[in-house]
């Protein structure tokens, strides 16, 4: 009687363990699309006998795993901070690039405004002449001032984004410290499980924002370092990004318990943002203040040096609206002297002062092929055509760099999910197979009962 | 090799997105007939397109300057012909007003062809070309010589200085010239008082000045035929010149368009196998996506 007993029980603790196997194959495809989700494996394990009468005491279920590798999440990590430098300097540059690319564009003003001094040495006493050249350098310098004016635009747009990205990492850094917290009471909790598969997708987020690093602490959770080993979350507690406007041009200066940390930060988005911000942008303005210097310098050094029609001399034909520091601000403040705008009869167009000498003029067109820029080396038309490539390459590089980087990301992940990931398939013969042992089970119970059942008849009788 | 839902999705996916992107690129291509539409599109063909614009815009002012120029120097050299016209006209007239048996009335019908002669070469020398006199250096409307109520053509009044245009980066060529040097060169007198020396020595019968007035006619028709030579070589330059832009333009035109044009017929064939590729992309992922060991159970 009593080995039929428990054999009773060890049927309805198999049931039990069967019925729970399948409650993890029904979570496991639920959750075949929750982000950081991790594949729920059960362990069983034979009760042994307890007297030599016995087979043993059935199945029970010693545990439920998550399919994790650690290596596969932190290399994973590191990908997804390249790919996402790349990625966000590859967009910023983009953006940058536009300017250059205006249907307005420069090298085409640049152009029209020497064509208009070949035109006035054509014909030295036209008013006519004169005016249009007075309009293509007025289009030329708007046009050189809107080219720098995009180029600062995308700069700040760039830095709008960095301060987004700064209120993202506080938010999952919070989040992660929050889940450090929760630990404590959950980890010797099945829920235990989902808040390491919750905090490694947040943290999976903020690698894609920073560069990191993950130290995982004794008892479940991780502390996070950023950028040269700032602490970011220890334990329960989270170290904040500030973004700190400084300087004119109100750049944000991203600090962390008051260190400031802009240049340390060099992976992820916010990363590749500030390479952006900090280093390539301000490159191509830097670029543009020369040229744009360096055509003022030319083009007043022989005007000052011609006459106009009155045989007046000295007057400079471009001027800056606000000061400049060597050729530092030259883009943004070029404009056309305004007692030329006044007065285009001012526009010197002779050599001598005689009104239909045109030796100025042939100079000023002639200076279109004249090497002033990058040390004598190449003309205005070639430090733009320079320029132009300069950003071109930059922005080619950073997409095939974030292309690559993300096909490796795409790779790793996919080791990721080999090890961690549900298969519906795997998961639908998990199914058929826990079916059939609760079945086999269940008939075992009824064998066992209908046994019981004949045994209790015949004692009655 | 476990393959997951969620790491076939993603190739699917990945996959979907990469045909769908070339296929859009080769789009844009055959719409817009242009590759290079941003610079990172093609970074050294849009720096070079770049120099390539600025060369053609510079062939492009060279052209129309030597346009300009060549009407300036046809009229010019009309000028010039009239002008060696006129003089040779005013020799054979001194040469006719020379001996001892002409009447009084002969040298005075002589006088008068004179004056009529030295009128003409006057408004040979004032021509004017679009408001600017031709012959009056960098003056541009100060008249080279006038004539007062009596008929007494003044001294040069414009300016000794020549004006010229590029009308390539190695030529120039000139477009208003120096008055002086033509009609006085190196001599005392200019065509206009020799004209009138010789007018006076016509009615007064006065050889030797007749003589002088010859030679200085000779000298003046030398020098308006070595000022229309060069003006003719000035032409001939700008046609040699017109043939030679015209090839750079061509050619820069041409590599312009290599470097930032499509190539059509590569273009729709990229196209066509990109638009394959996507619609086998997007075959494979629904076919995968509709396999499942789901479907068999029952």
């Amino acid at each position: 009687m009593a080995d039929l007993f428990t054999s009773l029980g060890m049927a309805a603790r198999s049931l039990e363990a069967q019925r729970f196997a399948l409650d993890a194959t029904g979570q496991n495809i639920a959750n075949v699309n929750t982000p950081g989700y991790t594949r729920r494996v059960v362990d069983f394990a034979a009760i042994p006998p307890t007297s030599p009468y016995s087979a043993g005491g059935g199945v029970t279920v010693q545990d439920i795993r998550s399919q994790r590798d650690v290596l596969l999440e932190r290399r994973l990590q590191q990908e997804t901070t390249a790919a996402s430098r790349e990625g966000a300097l590859a967009d910023a540059l983009g953006v940058a690039e536009l300017s250059l690319t205006a249907p307005d564009a420069l090298d085409e003003r640049l152009n029209e405004f020497f064509d208009s001094f070949a035109r006035l040495a054509d014909s030295p006493m036209s008013p006519v002449a004169r005016q249009e050249v007075a309009l293509q350098g007025a289009s030329l310098a708007s046009a050189v001032r809107q080219t720098y004016e995009g180029l600062a635009q995308a700069r700040r747009d760039t830095n709008t984004r960095i301060g987004a990205g700064l209120d993202q990492i506080n938010a999952l850094a919070s989040r992660i410290a929050t889940i450090n917290d929760s630990y404590g009471a959950a980890a010797a909790d099945p829920a235990g499980l989902h808040l390491a598969d919750e905090q490694a997708e947040l943290v999976q987020q903020l690698a894609a924002l920073a560069d990191i690093r993950v130290l995982g602490r004794p008892g479940g959770g991780v502390d996070i370092d950023i950028a040269d080993g700032r602490p970011l979350v220890v334990g329960n507690t989270t170290y904040a990004l500030s973004g700190t406007t400084t300087g004119p041009d109100g750049m944000l200066q991203v600090t962390i318990n008051g260190a400031d940390i802009t240049q340390e930060i060099t992976g992820g988005e916010v990363g590749g943002l500030l390479i952006a911000r900090d280093q390539r942008i301000p490159g191509y303005m830097t670029t543009l203040d020369e040229q744009a210097f360096e055509l003022a310098d030319t083009i007043n050094t022989i005007h000052a040096s011609g006459y106009d029609p009155a045989g007046n001399t000295g007057q400079a034909f471009f001027a800056f609206s606000s000061p400049i520091v060597g050729s530092t601000g030259a883009a943004r403040a070029l404009v056309i002297d305004p007692a030329i705008t006044a007065d285009p009869g001012r526009i010197a167009a002779a050599g001598s002062p005689l009104p239909a000498d045109n030796q100025a003029a042939r100079a000023l067109s002639d200076a279109r092929d004249a090497r002033v820029l990058d040390g004598g080396t190449a003309t205005l038309s070639e430090g733009w055509g320079r320029l132009v490539y300069r950003v071109g390459r930059d922005v080619q590089s950073a997409r095939q760099e974030s292309a690559m980087r993300q096909e490796v990301v795409s790779q790793v992940a996919t080791l990721r999910d080999q090890v961690s990931g549900v298969s519906l398939d795997e998961e639908a013969m998990q199914m058929m197979k826990f079916q059939r042992a609760y079945e086999a089970n269940a008939r075992f119970f009824r064998v066992i009962d209908q046994t019981l059942d004949v045994l209790l008849n015949t004692v009655a009788r | 090799m476990r393959m997951t839902f969620q790491a076939s999705h993603r190739q699917a996916a990945d996959a979907i997105n990469q045909a769908s992107e070339r296929l859009m690129e080769y789009q844009r291509q055959v719409a817009t007939g242009v590759r290079v539409g941003k610079p990172s599109d093609d970074p050294s063909a849009a720096a070079a397109a770049t120099v390539e614009r600025a060369r053609l815009a510079g062939i492009d002012r060279y052209v129309e300057a030597g346009n300009s120029a060549e009407s300036r120097l046809t009229v010019a050299d009309t000028a010039l012909s009239d002008l060696i016209s006129h003089i040779t006209a005013a020799q054979s007239s001194v040469l006719g007003a020379r001996g001892s048996e002409l009447t009084q009335a002969q040298r005075d019908a002589r006088a008068l062809e004179l004056e009529g002669l030295r009128d003409a070469m006057l408004r040979d020398v004032n021509t004017q070309f679009r408001g600017q006199y031709l012959f009056g250096g960098a003056t541009g409307t100060t008249q080279p010589y006038t004539r007062n109520g009596a008929g007494v053509v003044s001294a040069y009044q414009a300016s000794t200085v020549e004006v010229s245009v590029d009308v390539d980066s190695e030529h120039e060529v000139g477009t208003a010239f120096n008055g002086e040097g033509l009609t006085r060169g190196a001599d005392v007198d200019d065509l206009f008082q020799v004209m009138d020396q010789a007018i006076t020595a016509a009615r007064n019968g006065d050889e030797s000045a007749l003589g002088d007035a010859l030679d200085a006619l000779q000298r003046g028709l030398e020098r308006a035929t070595t000022l229309q030579s060069r003006v003719g070589a000035s032409l001939r330059t700008l046609e040699d010149g017109r043939i030679r832009l015209g090839e750079s333009a061509r050619a820069a035109k041409s590599q312009i368009s290599k470097l930032e044009d499509a190539n059509l017929a590569e273009a729709i064939s990229g196209m066509t196998e990109a638009e394959t590729a996507y619609r086998a992309a997007l075959g494979a992922a629904g076919r995968l996506h509709n396999l499942s060991l789901m479907d068999y159970l029952k």
